[in-house]
């Protein structure tokens, strides 16, 4: 989970590292599928480009998830912690 | 049907060539950014010393500077993908912003190069320094070619492309 600083301030966080290597698609890709550059999608999984919405958009509709899945203003929770926290409530 | 590509995308992908990734580096900009200048101090140098040489050896020196100049930057362009020479149509989002922070940095650049140019003329002209012919040449000719390159020395030098 990365996220964006700027001047101290996160201003956003993505999973997009997390989902692209789950999914198994390299950033070229990604990057053909959502209209870029390759390079931007690492800047944007480095946490060093905050990208527009029409490409969070795109980039959402390439991973096939929401737009809240990728990108968050607040921080996600690990994904381990989410499958641990799930398969404790259906016990 | 497939459109056959403009000439700005046959340069965008000639500029991205995968081949060219060593130069995309810090340290392979600041080196070639440092060639570039090199070879432009070089052809003040020739210029100014044209009455002392040959005109073989003058124009000899020109064209070696000239191929050096053309290799040096197209080695910084393919530095920095020419973000900044290629049209927004070619450029993503980011480039796209990197090509408008870089025109911006560029300008308030020119404006400095411009003025010491000007002022330049100025002084070489003036009866407090009896500038010879060559001055007159130099400074002009050096000053057009580094306005011309200012905006690759700056994505180069200033910007993460």
């Amino acid at each position: 989970m990365k996220k964006q600083v700027a001047d101290e301030q996160p201003q956003f966080y993505t999973r997009l590292p997390v989902l692209r290597a789950e999914r198994g698609i390299s950033r070229k890709e990604l990057a053909e599928l959502a209209g870029v550059h390759y390079q931007t999608i690492g800047y944007l999984e480095r946490g060093e480009y905050s990208p527009s919405l029409v490409l969070a958009l795109r980039i959402a509709a390439a991973l096939a998830v929401p737009l809240d899945a990728v990108f968050s203003l607040t921080p996600f929770s690990s994904m381990a912690d989410q499958l641990y926290n799930t398969e404790g409530e259906h016990r | 049907m497939n459109a056959s590509p403009t000439s700005q995308q046959r340069r965008a992908a000639r500029l991205d060539d995968p081949s060219m990734e060593s130069l995309r580096n810090p340290r392979a900009r600041r080196l070639l950014a440092a060639g570039l200048l090199a070879v432009l101090v070089a052809e003040g140098v020739i210029i100014g010393f044209v009455a002392l040489m040959p005109i073989g050896v003058f124009v000899g020196g020109m064209v070696v500077l000239s191929i050096a100049l053309v290799f040096t930057l197209g080695g910084l362009k393919a530095s920095t993908r020419g973000v900044e020479e290629l049209s927004p149509e070619v450029l993503d989002e980011r480039q796209a912003q990197i090509r408008g922070l870089v025109y911006a940095q560029s300008y308030r650049v020119l404006s400095v190069v411009f003025v010491i140019t000007v002022a330049l003329m100025l002084l070489a002209q003036s009866p407090w320094w009896a500038a010879p012919m060559e001055v007159m040449v130099i400074i002009p000719v050096i000053s057009w070619q580094l306005i011309l390159t200012i905006p690759t020395f700056v994505t180069a030098l200033r910007m993460k492309v």
